[in-house]
């Protein structure tokens, strides 16, 4: 599992991912995600084009990603899940969560209207 | 002559008796503090030193940390930095009569700490297994500089120390290693507690529930009772493993329980916990829940999820699945704004509804491929004449036989509701 972390704009984050969202490849991104995203308190955009797989550890470092992130009055949007991974997401209706888009465009869409 | 009749003429009486003292003390039990004092105040005594200090390897070998040292607190040293650095690096004794000559010094904590260093003896600390675990410096011998016979004697307490420090470490692991182990015995009885004491007995229905543990035990339940409001059935499933999620999953347990024997319908009661749960549950801690009343009569079923799904209804007639997802986020995750409405089934005879814990579609085979949906799906098609505890079986070997011997990573938890068949169907028939 792998993170790399950009600056959108002033005041958007993107974080992309690559690589299994399960247990294992929460231990490695956990600290950094958290820290990439909350710590700064602005919107974030997450690029899930990459995730292979999302397992419930995975689903739940992003619901208290952006629970913390909520807190401190940003948003977070997900795009671009491969198939696999939003059938999981949908199934588990982390949609009425987070919002979660199909591309880049949408997402930072998504945050504009907010 | 021999090494030890050399260190006997070099030893006085005293002298003796304290490295004799310090051989004791290290064989009995005592934390890691306790020992390296111990250790660092008879290397003092005994080499005449004003200050002895020990470093312990860590960070995965890369960096020497000061432990017992009266004055500079935590220092971290990088391996190969300054003499102790050196030390560590060569595994090699350094004796240096004046530091301030010795390229290799490191000034910097003379400086931060106002002490002068004049002259060192710096040891490796190496474990039975010779694999370096620390070193152990010695500073400003008192009225000279350090001696062959000083090294030897500090050698001889550095090896003392080493193989009891190895000790301390492997004690202090076992310890840890028990201490979850008992954490993981309690989760266990706390979940094992949710759950139902018996199956209940429903007119024209056949249940099933299983609960199977991973061995680092995760925190599932699951709940099948009659209740006024209709047959209760639940499946929840709190993320992580240990004794933190095993009590938020009976805490949802528990007032669900509660709401309903207050009177609350399905609707009030999935409020009523999800909003709980959100205010008490710590930080990035969430339920995913299935929530169901059947009502056995009129064999409908309405039921809100958060977080849990897929929910299956295996169709007896169709002779396939419907796939449902969760009505809603997992529970806890955040104060519900607008409740989205429950989802209803109505059970024909034959038809199954089959609640699994992730641990079901995500058990994973040596090479990563995961048990999946599509596989249970076809299970219950195949085994739609089986009883629910036969079918209940079926998916457990289905599942194990897929793993071919990979571990469980996390609980299996599994709750079947079928309605009878009708007697001599033509199914039934057919498969006959």
């Amino acid at each position: 599992m792998e993170l790399a972390s950009t600056e959108i704009s002033e005041k958007i984050t993107g974080v992309t991912l690559n690589g299994r969202l399960d247990a294992a490849g929460v231990d490695r991104i956990d600290l950094p995600f958290t820290a990439a995203i909350v710590t700064r308190a602005r919107n974030a955009i997450v690029d899930m084009s990459g995730v292979s797989f999302i397992a419930s550890m995975g689903i739940r470092l992003l619901i208290s990603t952006a629970r913390a992130l909520r807190l401190k009055g940003s948003t977070l949007v997900l795009f671009g899940a491969p198939e696999l991974v939003q059938g999981v997401l949908d199934d588990a209706a982390i949609d009425q969560i987070i919002p979660i888009v199909a591309t880049k465009e949408q997402a930072l869409a998504r945050l504009a209207e907010r | 002559m021999n090494a030890p009749d050399q260190l006997g003429q070099l030893l006085s009486r005293h002298d003796l008796e304290t490295i004799l003292s310090v051989t004791r003390s290290l064989a009995a039990p005592f934390d890691l503090a306790t020992m390296l004092t111990e250790v660092t105040t008879a290397a003092r005594r005994v080499l005449r030193a004003e200050r002895c200090s020990v470093w312990l390897l860590e960070d995965g070998g890369n960096e020497l940390v000061a432990r017992v040292a009266s004055d500079i607190g935590a220092v971290h040293l990088p391996l190969g930095k300054g003499l102790i650095g050196a030390c560590a690096r060569d595994r090699v004794v350094i004796n240096v009569p004046d530091c301030y000559a010795d390229p290799r010094f490191d000034a910097s904590t003379d400086r931060a700490t106002g002490f002068h260093t004049r002259c060192s003896l710096t040891l490796p600390l190496i474990d039975h297994q010779e694999a370096l675990i620390g070193v152990m410096q010695v500073l400003n011998k008192d009225g000279g500089v350090f001696d062959g016979g000083d090294e030897m004697l500090a050698a001889a307490l550095a090896a003392q120390c080493a193989i009891a420090l190895a000790r301390v470490r492997m004690t202090e692991a076992l310890i840890e290693g028990e201490r979850l182990k008992r954490e993981l015995e309690l989760a266990r009885l706390v979940q094992l507690s949710s759950l139902p004491a018996v199956m209940p007995l429903i007119p024209g229905y056949d249940v099933h529930g299983l609960f199977l543990p991973a061995e680092q035990t995760g925190g599932d339940t699951f709940d099948l009772a009659q209740i006024e409001q209709g047959v209760l059935i639940v499946l929840g499933d709190a993320a992580g493993h240990g004794i933190a999620p095993a009590l938020s999953v009976v805490q949802m347990q528990a007032m669900l329980r509660m709401a309903f024997r207050l009177g609350a319908d399905l609707e009030t009661a999935f409020r009523y916990v999800n909003d709980q749960l959100a205010a008490t549950l710590p930080d990035g801690r969430f339920v995913t829940a299935f929530i169901g009343l059947l009502d056995p009569e009129t064999h409908r079923m309405r039921f809100l999820s958060g977080g849990q799904g897929p929910i299956l209804h295996f169709r007896a007639a169709q002779g396939r699945c419907d796939a449902h997802k969760a009505t809603s986020f997992p529970m806890g995750a955040m104060q519900v704004e607008t409740l989205r409405p429950a989802v209803t089934i109505d059970f024909a005879p034959g038809d199954v509804l089959a609640l699994l814990s992730d641990g079901f579609y995500e058990y994973a085979d040596a090479g990563g491929a995961q048990f999946g949906r599509v596989r249970v799906e076809q299970l219950l098609f195949d085994q739609r004449l089986e009883s629910a505890a036969v079918l209940g079986t079926r998916l457990l070997d289905a599942v194990r036989t897929f793993a071919s011997g990979a571990p469980q990573q996390d609980d299996l938890t599994m709750v079947l509701v079928k309605r009878l068949a009708l007697s001599r169907s033509p199914a039934f028939s057919e498969a006959k």
